[in-house]
């Protein structure tokens, strides 16, 4: 072989393994791309409900920052998670194509198999480029030759790859998460345009925004007194929450909220936690209480006790409002034309309160009786002394076995005055406004004339923490506040604290050289005592029966102990 | 058979020409050692391969299959000086790697002389090593790997070429002492010596119970092995053919990235460099004997059996589990991924 056939064979080797690199490289580009489809869409279906989460966020952003426009269908936010999907799954494809390059061994060495040219190809191709090629390298070349020019006429045959689709658990789990993070994303997106809804028609959304709108309009920050006293003191009762009322007539509520300037949305929020008869003391007379009175109806015969107290506190105010209050009792019918005489907010009114107070008793007892409201419709059309009587009657009646609590409650309403049981500045405003001097609620009940009875709980509960909160008007506390809800332990695990003890020497050890002294048998007394011992003094032909003899044995051993003792 | 070969290949047609003589020499001596033994096809090419590629080889079988007569016809075949060393549990050090005597000069007096041991030949014949004490056993760490030995202030050098085939009985294990790793790894290839096949043991009777026995020649020299040893160191082997070893050697390694989990569950100790190291000299010489001018995957796969077997240490786990060498290597092979 001369040298320059040697070097045109190699020149044509090297132009054959590039096409023969080329048509593997095709080859394995295509069987990796398949593989990698599987891969990438497996992977990206355990991803789905990463590109669930900005739809979620963008409606919790829009639901956060109350923006009242519709949101997304769930169409559209599943359309959002696909192409989301889409084109990270075709991103991660490209970058794969692009970054991954077949090196021209393993291209090579495709044929190499196929042919069973034991790397015949793939090992000139690397030595063709080697510098200082040695013998055994030329010789290596050359033997490729033949091969290479068999390759070329040969076909690559396409790789069998896995077509299987290998789906984790995680992969097969995030398919319901994703629709259950759509659901919820749909669900934020519902919401917040039934919270659009309510904005045109009660004028304030949420009762944040009625609660501000009730501070700004109320002069005297009664309101922010009441309302953050409530909460304060009905957050320890017991009762049921009154949510029901509270969701079935949200328009009423709005409506009432709008049309009462006296801090009543503020007392109804923080009660949605609280027994019904803090609702129906709190609700006004008006149409509007209506609905919330009838249902909480079952609420109010769970929480009797504290129902029937209230009734017999607005009762007991009945007194003060007719101790020659009834100016102010015509001006809050003036200043209320929607039903809201019985407000108990009105600023300096404690005939007012009283009726409000009548009223609440009035409603409270109905819900209890499981009856209508006709007959507090008809207490509340009249005006006057006698229309209250007949309520406090039926307040009486209802509180009929009542029991304990019933007194107790009754001490309180004479205590508040027309407050119904709430030491608030009301009646601190209302004896300075008769008097001059605040009375810090004694001396309403006793300008009733009829300080019923138990004078010293007054003074008591009168004097307490609360009546010193409530007399700093706080309406700025109130803003923004909701209900605290039931009380919530958790606990929490504290990590062992490190204990330094001294290692004591062998030395400083005491000698063990006395006695040990007595030990000291476990004392059996009483019913076991004589258990144990009639066990062992049974007769012999029992004991026989036992079926293993050493625990016989044993058993004797210790009645003698048990009998020594 | 004595020409003068010229170990340094500088082009393609004196590969050819080195390759040939190479497979040449290999089937002669082949030839030779076969009119003695029947069979044992495999074990014959690892010996010889081990000898071509520089390395030692111990033999595993249990006894009367013909180790000892193996070597003695390799011997015999290759033409170089052979000495046997039979091991025993009272074998000292000096008693294989030689000891100073006092010695009657001429003169009438006396003087110290050193007197070589049977370690001192080209091939030697181990024979029955692990009934030796460790003591013992490593008196050959040197010479197998350095190629000298060292008793007193004296360090010999050892003549090429040099090759320790040594056996073992792998059945009365009691009173004997297993190799140490360190020496295990010092083999290039560990071969198993099994039963012969039943078409052979005909011809077996014949030649050893007849009136004639069969006379070995000598097929070539020990400088002529030489030679051929560093016409195998020539052979080339691809990048990717060094990668595949190397991913093979570290698959013994438990823990390792290519390690299947036979591996990591079963194995307590991988192979050492060594390994690599005995996978491609014994690839360089299969590539020759197989035709080719750079070892292939294929040669690699060929001797990965004799030459990762007896470098990984099975844990108790794999031990009362029945796993053997053979298996983990199999699955290694069937695991790595060939280039």
């Amino acid at each position: 072989m001369t040298d320059s056939t040697a070097h045109d064979r190699r020149e044509s080797l090297g132009g054959n393994l590039d096409r023969l690199a080329e048509r593997a490289g095709g080859v394995l580009s295509r069987a990796r791309l398949t593989v990698r489809v599987r891969q990438v869409l497996s992977r990206t279906v355990s991803l789905l409900c990463l590109f669930a989460l900005p739809g979620l966020l963008f409606e919790l952003l829009r639901f956060l920052a109350g923006y009242a426009a519709p949101g997304l269908r769930w169409w559209q936010h599943a359309a959002l998670v696909l192409a989301f999907a889409s084109v990270f799954a075709a991103g991660w494809l490209w970058r794969d194509y692009r970054s991954h390059r077949f090196a021209r061994g393993a291209t090579l060495g495709l044929f190499d198999r196929q042919l069973g040219l034991a790397n015949r190809l793939a090992t000139a191709d690397e030595f063709i480029a080697a510098p200082g090629r040695s013998g055994f390298m030329a010789a290596a070349i050359d033997d490729a030759v033949e091969p290479a020019e068999r390759a070329m006429h040969s076909q690559a045959q396409p790789i069998h790859v896995d077509r299987q689709w290998h789906l984790s658990r995680w992969s097969l789990a995030s398919v319901p998460g994703t629709a259950g993070l759509l659901l919820l994303t749909t669900w934020l997106g519902g919401l917040e345009l039934a919270n659009a809804g309510g904005v045109p028609a009660g004028g304030a959304s949420s009762p944040d925004l009625a609660v501000i709108g009730t501070v700004t309009e109320n002069p005297a920050g009664e309101t922010g007194m009441r309302s953050a006293a409530e909460p304060l003191r009905l957050a320890r009762s017991d009762a049921d929450p009154g949510n029901t009322a509270s969701a079935d007539a949200p328009e009423s509520e709005a409506g009432h909220t709008a049309a009462n300037p006296s801090g009543r949305s503020a007392r109804q929020q923080g009660g949605d936690r609280r027994s019904t008869s803090s609702q129906s003391r709190g609700m006004p007379s008006g149409s509007a209480s209506r609905p919330r009175a009838a249902a909480s109806g079952q609420q109010a015969a769970r929480s009797k006790p504290s129902a029937s107290g209230q009734q017999d506190r607005q009762a007991a105010a009945e007194p003060q409002a007719a101790s020659g209050e009834r100016q102010a009792a015509s001006e809050t019918d003036t200043s209320s034309p929607a039903g809201e005489s019985g407000s108990s907010d009105s600023p300096g009114d404690s005939g007012q309160s009283g009726d409000d107070g009548q009223d609440s008793g009035a409603e409270s007892a109905q819900a209890q009786a499981g009856q209508g409201e006709g007959e507090e419709s008809e207490s509340q059309s009249g005006a006057g002394q006698g229309e209250e009587d007949d309520q406090r009657g039926e307040g009486e009646q209802s509180n009929e076995g009542a029991g304990e609590g019933q007194r107790t409650a009754e001490g309180e309403s004479q205590n508040n005055g027309e407050s119904g049981g709430e030491p608030d500045a009301r009646a601190q405003r209302q004896s300075q406004g008769e008097g001059g001097q605040p009375d810090f609620g004694q001396q309403s009940a006793e300008g009733t004339g009829e300080g019923r009875s138990s004078g010293e709980d007054v003074i008591k509960k009168n004097r307490g923490a609360a009546k010193a909160m409530l007399a700093v008007p706080t309406a700025d506390r109130l803003i923004g506040r909701r209900g605290e809800g039931p009380e919530q332990t958790r606990q929490e695990q504290s990590p062992p604290l490190e204990e330094q003890v001294a290692p004591v020497p062998a030395s400083a050890r005491p000698q063990r050289g006395d006695r040990i002294g007595t030990l000291q048998h476990a004392r059996v007394s009483g019913w076991s005592r004589d258990l144990v011992m009639s066990y062992f003094d049974r007769p012999q032909d029992e004991a026989a029966g036992d079926k293993t003899e050493p625990t016989n044995t044993n058993t004797d051993t210790n009645a003698g102990n048990g009998q020594g003792e | 058979m004595t020409s003068a070969v010229n170990p340094q290949v500088t082009d393609a047609d004196q590969a050819r020409e080195a390759a040939a003589r190479f497979c040449l020499l290999y089937a002669g001596i082949k030839d030779q050692v076969c009119a003695m033994m029947v069979g044992q096809d495999e074990v014959i090419d690892g010996v010889m391969t081990a000898l071509f590629a520089g390395g030692h080889v111990l033999l595993e079988g249990v006894p009367g299959l013909g180790k000892t007569m193996l070597v003695n016809s390799l011997s015999q075949a290759v033409g170089t000086r052979f000495s046997r060393i039979q091991f025993t549990p009272d074998m000292m050090p000096a008693d294989i790697q030689g000891t100073t005597v006092l010695v009657d000069t001429p003169g009438g007096g006396q003087e110290l002389r050193f007197q070589e041991g049977p370690i001192v030949s080209n091939l030697v014949l181990a024979d029955e090593i692990n009934r030796a004490t460790p003591k013992t056993q490593s008196a050959l760490l040197e010479a197998m790997q350095e190629r000298q030995v060292t008793a007193g202030r004296r360090t010999l050098q050892l003549s090429e070429p040099f090759c320790v085939l040594a056996t073992q009985n792998p059945v009365e294990q009691e009173g004997t002492y297993p190799l140490p790793e360190a020496q295990l790894d010092r083999f290039l290839f560990k071969l198993v010596v099994g039963y012969p096949k039943e078409e052979d043991y005909a011809a077996i009777l014949d030649r050893t119970t007849g009136s004639e026995a069969p006379v070995i020649e000598a097929a070539t020299s020990g400088d002529e092995v030489v030679a051929m040893r560093d016409v195998v160191r020539q052979v080339p082997v691809p990048d990717l053919i060094k990668t595949y070893a190397i991913h093979l050697m570290m698959a013994t390694q438990p823990g390792s990235n290519y390690a299947p989990a036979v591996v990591t569950e079963y194995v307590a100790l991988g192979s050492s460099p060594r390994g690599a190291q005995a996978l491609l000299l014994a690839g360089k010489a299969r590539a020759l004997l197989n035709g080719r001018f750079a070892v292939s995957c294929d040669d690699i796969r060929e001797v990965a059996l004799p030459a990762l077997r007896h470098r990984m240490l099975i844990n108790f786990h794999g031990q009362s589990e029945g796993i053997t060498d053979e298996q983990i290597v199999h699955e290694i092979l069937q695991t790595v991924e060939q280039p």
